[in-house]
């Protein structure tokens, strides 16, 4: 069963279905389109319908338009902050869902972006010129943030279910504190959004393709037994919330395996050749090819990517990444050199960490 | 073989102390790479991680845990280094350890396995030409097997040397004008990762080391605690040699445990 998805914009009908079209490609979800009203009135008539919806999405200006029976003088912020306080009334939502934001780039940058305090309201932003390349990976995304609310929702404080681990014990006990843990005033959507943005989107306890590829050195779009290396990996494979859609390996269960099989040799002390010909040799696995090193690096013991390229990088030849506090089991996040001097990193959106300044000059003359 | 409970304690323990330890690092080296930290409390809090010793039998007793490639960057050349054109040099440690929680908290020998490596590579550029460079130091805990006989050179059991085979081992090295040999096996006090790192700091970073040391209460307490379960052994049963009255040691400005080893707090 395809979920229920209520699309509120004050567009032209036809457009809006474009935009609707385009996100449900797949048939994961369903979507219907509704015309915004006066503010009352439409969180009245939410109210009224809960049961016809899993997710919202909201047009970012549901003011724009001011012709016809249905206008509105409030945009999506507003909406969404009024239906998440509606979420624990008596006569409101019975169940909080995801309210996920739509809107041109242009109208982000100029109303949302710097207007911080509303940015928890949201699940996912969605611009309207990304949905023709990628409507299919928004889909995805959508629905399995629609159903991480239902997870959350049936097992609130059941983080093991959660994250589908046989034990919270089994996680590192710094991630969710006891105000988590007991279910003191959290939200399905903080929980939800806390564990998207800070377990599946940052490297730490779990780890990406491209991580875990670059920890046992193999360059994987080049390797046709990497298919063969995953399948020896499922056991660390993560299968909680969002995993649907992100593919992501627990970083601590790949090392247990590889201490399994590998006797403890220490695997991040190994050039990413010697890594190769011990997985070959083990598992006769012929077909894999070893990960090369972005130009001007210096080591192949990879451990971590550089986040411009998303290639494999030793942590010694990288360059912090300059940006908000990280947990202390997040990971940290790097650019090569290279990345930096071709101006990648910055075209990427990425700067290096002011205290990289000085180390960053003196290696940049020398490359001039 | 099941691990008793007082030994997970320990065990746990050290792996909190381990974490509180990484904790201040990043406060003062934000730069620093020190991720396997987290790999060695997962191991000291494995319930079914039984640390292995080369050629012994282990024993549910045992803590120990890995640690490699703990990198901090300098941010300027040390004094004295050679070859000048040298830049980006980096600190690369690895320290696998291993004892018996039985031995912790009494005056026996702290370890059952100690390999502590220091490893400091650069990047030289000149002539267009760009090349790793690389020197090395380590500190072990000597191996010693039955059937040694005498041994060919002193080693004292707990040893620090420069280069040694670690170093002639290295691919492709060429030496210039330095001589390489197997230099002298200098008796140290044993260090596992809280002295270890303390002890670099002190050695290569010396001022963050001083800020560490006069603004960090938990940094200080740290080594503290760490110095009375591994170095007080080591430093009484060396000094058990001869008997002394403790009213008959002299302290004054210039001869004190400070001015003998300035890491002691």
């Amino acid at each position: 069963m395809p979920y229920k998805i209520l699309y509120i914009d004050d567009e032209d009908e036809q457009r809006s279905q474009t935009y609707a079209d385009g996100l449900s490609g797949l048939g994961l979800v369903e979507i219907s389109i509704e015309k915004p009203t006066s503010f009352e009135q439409l969180l009245n008539e939410l109210v009224e319908k809960q049961d016809s919806f899993d997710a919202l999405i909201l047009d970012l200006k549901l003011d724009g338009n001011q012709q016809g029976d249905r206008i509105a003088k409030y945009t999506a912020p507003s909406l969404a902050a009024g239906i998440r306080s509606k979420c624990f009334n008596d006569d409101g939502f019975r169940n909080e869902f995801p309210i996920f934001l739509l809107s041109s780039s242009e109208n982000l940058k100029k109303y949302y972006d710097p207007d911080s305090s509303s940015h928890d309201l949201f699940d996912f932003t969605i611009t309207k010129t990304s949905i023709g390349e990628f409507g299919v990976n928004h889909e995805k995304r959508i629905t399995s943030i629609i159903e991480a609310y239902q997870i959350i929702n049936d097992n609130k404080t059941d983080f093991a279910k959660i994250l589908g681990v046989p034990s919270i014990n089994l996680v590192d006990d710094r991630i969710f504190t006891s105000r988590f843990l007991h279910g003191e005033d959290t939200s399905v959507s903080e929980i939800s959004q806390f564990i998207f943005h800070e377990i599946i989107l940052k490297s730490g306890v779990l780890i990406t393709q491209d991580i875990l590829a670059a920890r046992l050195g193999i360059d994987y779009n080049k390797s046709e037994d990497w298919k063969s290396i995953l399948e020896l990996l499922d056991d660390s494979k993560y299968s909680g919330v969002f995993g649907s859609s992100f593919k992501r390996w627990w970083a601590i269960d790949f090392m247990k395996w590889w201490n399994l099989n590998f006797n403890n040799i220490p695997l991040i002390r190994l050039e990413a050749s010697e890594r190769v010909k011990l997985i070959s040799e083990k598992f006769n696995l012929k077909q894999l090819v070893e990960a090369t090193k972005i130009d001007k690096a210096t080591s192949n013991k990879f451990w971590t990517i550089c986040q411009a390229y998303k290639l494999p990088l030793d942590p010694k030849d990288g360059f912090l990444i300059d940006g908000n506090q990280i947990f202390p089991w997040q990971d940290k996040r790097y650019l090569s050199l290279e990345s930096i001097l071709e101006r990648d990193a910055m075209d990427n959106g990425f700067r290096i960490h002011p205290l990289e300044k000085q180390r960053f000059e003196d290696l940049k003359k020398e490359y001039l | 073989m099941d691990i008793p409970i007082a030994v997970m304690k320990k065990r746990q323990k050290l792996a909190i102390d381990l974490r509180k330890l990484a904790g201040v690092l990043y406060e003062y080296f934000p730069t620093a790479d020190l991720s396997s930290i987290e790999s060695a409390t997962t191991q000291l809090r494995d319930l079914n991680f039984i640390p292995q010793i080369h050629r012994e039998a282990s024993n549910s007793n045992f803590w120990g845990y890995n640690l490699n490639r703990l990198i901090f960057n300098f941010d300027t050349l040390p004094r004295h280094t050679r070859p000048l054109n040298c830049i980006d040099l980096k600190l690369i440690l690895d320290i696998n350890a291993v004892g018996d929680c039985m031995d912790l908290g009494n005056l026996n020998d702290p370890f059952k396995w100690l390999e502590f490596n220091i490893v400091i590579e650069g990047t030289k550029f000149g002539n267009k030409k760009i090349k790793q460079v690389s020197t090395s130091y380590h500190l072990d805990r000597h191996i010693f097997n039955e059937d040694d006989g005498e041994p060919e050179f002193a080693h004292p059991i707990y040893h620090f040397q420069f280069g040694g085979r670690k170093l002639a081992q290295y691919e492709g090295l060429k030496t210039g004008d330095l001589l390489i040999l197997d230099s002298p096996r200098i008796g140290h006090y044993p260090m596992e990762a809280i002295l270890g790192i303390d002890f670099i700091l002190s050695n290569f970073f010396p001022k963050r080391w001083g800020i560490m040391r006069s603004e960090s209460s938990e940094y200080i307490n740290l080594v503290e605690e760490y110095q009375e379960l591994i170095l007080k052994p080591y430093v009484h049963t060396h000094a058990s040699k001869w008997q002394y009255l403790q009213a008959s040691i002299v302290n004054n400005n210039f001869w004190n445990h400070a001015m003998i080893c300035p890491q002691l707090i």
